[in-house]
């Protein structure tokens, strides 16, 4: 069977900033190769025409945002109590003391300690450079939500990195648009 | 202070090592995504039929609509021109539209083509009960069969005849004939090279045989312009008739109708303007869609593709062209209007809707529709009534005024709309971005359902009934009734309440 010319540039050229794209999005590499993967099948199994190596990548990376939201409320139904107790009597992971010795460290554990859901819509609007609307779009979210959680995450980060995190931007107006 | 970008970006640069894909990830995530790609297909059609069954449709036409696209040409509704075999009949009528591409063009102007679809005894044998020269097919229209299907036919015709030992290599669905029997065309990876596209049309057989149907290389040889795809395709198999809309690597459009039985093809529309959705109607054709420079039409074409009725051509701007409630649905920049499927009689254009409204069109049937219109800023939303002679009646209940609306949507619930949209106090739009407001316009009377929450609601239609996905949460639907049930939920602690939500929407 004939290999798939974009996907075959994406590996070759595009796989390991993929999967550091994935990473900034799940926290973990073994959860970012797997997330990269997905997303790759999710994407080249629907017969889709891109017409550059950028706009085939920008569709993988709103992918593997949507792909593991997805995994992350798949679960959620058969085991919705448990996750619920879960959410309601543990706390969510802080950053280890010695890991905000290190920057990077520390930023990594301070977006591993973000809900899945915040961690992505944090990743899209600002290292995917997604618009709110596009944000919601790829996760299934209100604009609402994805304004609520960016605040929130950019809130956490600043609280957890001991800075003023920020994210100056122009405010999107939305008027009379459905979804 | 840090810049998030930077700080994300920074990130991304230490995840990103350079290494690369490892090996055999390439070939897995190729295998998984065909794979992926037959398994969908197949469930959509298996979804797609299911919904022709209730309507007591044997052929289920699998594909998108019509849709509108740029560009300037003008409606042609009679540019009919038939085989060799076949004289060009008359178009019954002729719109005042002006015709454009009435037969010559890029498509050339008839086509002679002899197609013969292939056939063999074993063939037969493997898909009748009973073995013989007539292939039987169906579970939906039991004894439908394609006649004529005759070995000597075949041999003559096409040579490569009956079961095809090599399967296509990239299959896609366009039609389904019964539940389990599908149209499937080998499309040797046409979205990846297009160069390289259709080569041939297959009926697939529930044990994964293939049969060859349309070779689409003698097609194009009637047609004079290499095969793009197809777009669109409906099968008659009692009649053993189709109608493809196909796409030339031109980009050039052609509406074309195959009888199988003897290889006859007429070729009933040549233009680069129309985007065409084919489905049958018992055993007439229903053709309708777009131009690109978005004019809908819409017709129906007789079961031997010898005349048309064309009275339904209309012209609006920028329009797609649904079908709802047993009518097709004309959507424009101008608003809504709807033709009975039965009779396309171009009098049976009801004055569009007004130019000014957003609105959604939430439930249509045989009176008119129901639609939710708001607009950008100043006044409010509100549910109206149109009935199809144009009538516009504010209906049900009456609109609220609450502030300047900037998201909204809506579904119909029971005899009126649930509606939700979300309001800004003041000029800022982030003001106050995550309160939205419901509302159910009700013949009775407008019940508002004014509870603040921090959550989107996002509703979308089912059957006979509203489901709101719940972003926070999960799916949830509403009854007619006013019932609410939750389908799905997903991590996170706030559906505690949203239990308290759905007793406020318990409101039936």
């Amino acid at each position: 069977m004939r290999q798939d010319p974009m996907l075959t540039r994406l590996l070759d050229e595009r796989y390991s900033a993929l999967v550091g794209y994935a990473v900034v999005v799940t926290g973990a590499r073994p959860d970012a190769e797997d997330a990269v993967h997905d997303a790759l099948i999710s994407v080249f199994s629907r017969r889709r025409k891109f017409q550059s190596l950028q706009h085939a990548e920008g569709y993988v990376k709103r992918a593997i945002a949507s792909r593991y939201i997805d995994s992350k409320r798949s679960g959620a139904s058969r085991a919705a109590r448990e996750l619920r107790s879960y959410v309601r009597d543990t706390p969510r992971v802080a950053p280890a003391p010695e890991d905000q010795a290190s920057g990077d460290a520390a930023l990594v554990a301070a977006m591993r300690s973000l809900a899945p859901r915040v961690r992505a819509c944090v990743a899209l609007r600002y290292l995917a450079d997604q618009s709110i609307v596009e944000t919601a779009r790829a996760l299934g979210l209100s604009d609402g939500a994805v304004k609520r959680y960016t605040a929130d995450g950019l809130a956490a980060l600043s609280t957890q990195l001991g800075t003023d995190v920020t994210a100056p931007e122009t405010a999107e107006v939305i008027t009379g648009g459905t979804r | 202070m840090s810049d998030i970008r930077e700080l994300l970006h920074g990130m991304q640069r230490d995840a990103d090592t350079g290494a690369d894909a490892p090996a055999g990830l390439r070939a897995s995530i190729q295998r998984m995504a065909r794979r992926r790609r037959v398994t969908r297909e197949v469930a959509g059609g298996s979804l797609a039929v299911v919904a022709a069954g209730a309507l007591a449709w044997g052929v289920v036409r699998i594909g998108d609509g019509g849709q509108a696209a740029p560009a300037g040409i003008s409606m042609s509704p009679s540019p009919m021109s038939s085989t060799a075999a076949t004289p060009t009949p008359e178009p019954t009528v002729t719109p005042s539209i002006s015709p454009s591409g009435s037969g010559d063009g890029p498509w050339g102007d008839s086509s002679s083509t002899m197609l013969v679809p292939a056939t063999h005894q074993a063939a037969n044998a493997a898909l009748s009960p009973t073995a013989g020269p007539t292939l039987s097919i169906g579970v939906l229209e039991p004894a439908i069969s394609f006649a004529g299907w005759e070995d000597a036919q075949c041999s003559s015709m096409v040579g490569a005849c009956g079961r095809v030992e090599a399967p296509p290599a990239t299959r896609e669905i366009l039609d389904r004939v019964a539940p389990e029997w599908a149209v499937v065309a080998d499309l040797v990876n046409a979205a990846w090279a297009p160069d390289a596209p259709l080569s041939a049309l297959y009926l697939a057989s529930p044990e994964g045989d293939f049969y060859t149907l349309l070779d689409t290389a003698a097609l194009e040889s009637g047609l004079g312009v290499p095969m793009g795809t197809v777009r669109d395709l409906a099968l008659n198999a009692r009649a053993g008739t189709m109608v493809l809309e196909m796409i030339g690597q031109g980009g050039q459009n052609a509406t074309v109708f195959v009888d199988l039985s003897t290889g006859r093809t007429t070729q009933l529309f040549f233009s680069d303007s129309w985007t065409t959705s084919i489905e049958r109607d018992g055993d007439s054709w229903l053709v309708w869609g777009a131009t690109t420079d978005g004019t809908p039409f819409g017709a129906r074409l007789a079961p031997d593709a010898q005349s048309w009725d064309v009275d339904g051509m209309w012209a609006v701007k920028d329009g797609q062209v649904e079908r709802a409630a047993g009518r097709l649905i004309v959507r424009s920049d101008l608003g809504y209007v709807g033709l009975p499927q039965s009779d396309l009689s171009i009098a049976n254009v009801t004055a569009p809707t007004s130019a000014s409204e957003q609105c959604e069109v939430v439930k249509a049937n045989d009176d008119g529709l129901l639609r939710y219109c708001a607009t950008d800023a100043g006044s409010a939303p509100a549910g109206q009534r149109v009935a199809w002679d144009g009538t516009v009646s504010q209906a049900p209940g009456a609109p609220i005024l609450v502030g300047v609306p900037y998201w909204r949507s809506a579904v119909a619930l029971g005899d009126g709309i649930l509606a939700a949209y979300r309001y800004v106090n003041g000029d800022d739009p982030t003001d106050n971005p995550d309160v939205p407001l419901y509302e159910w316009y009700r013949p009775s009377g407008t019940t508002v359902i004014d509870e603040p929450s921090a959550f989107g609601l996002y509703p979308s239609r089912v059957d006979g009934a509203a489901a709101w996905v719940l972003p926070e949460t999960g799916v949830a639907v509403i009854g007619g009734d006013g019932t609410w049930h939750q389908l799905a939920e997903w991590a996170d602690d706030s559906d505690l309440q949203y239990a308290h939500h759905a007793s406020v929407l318990d409101i039936g």
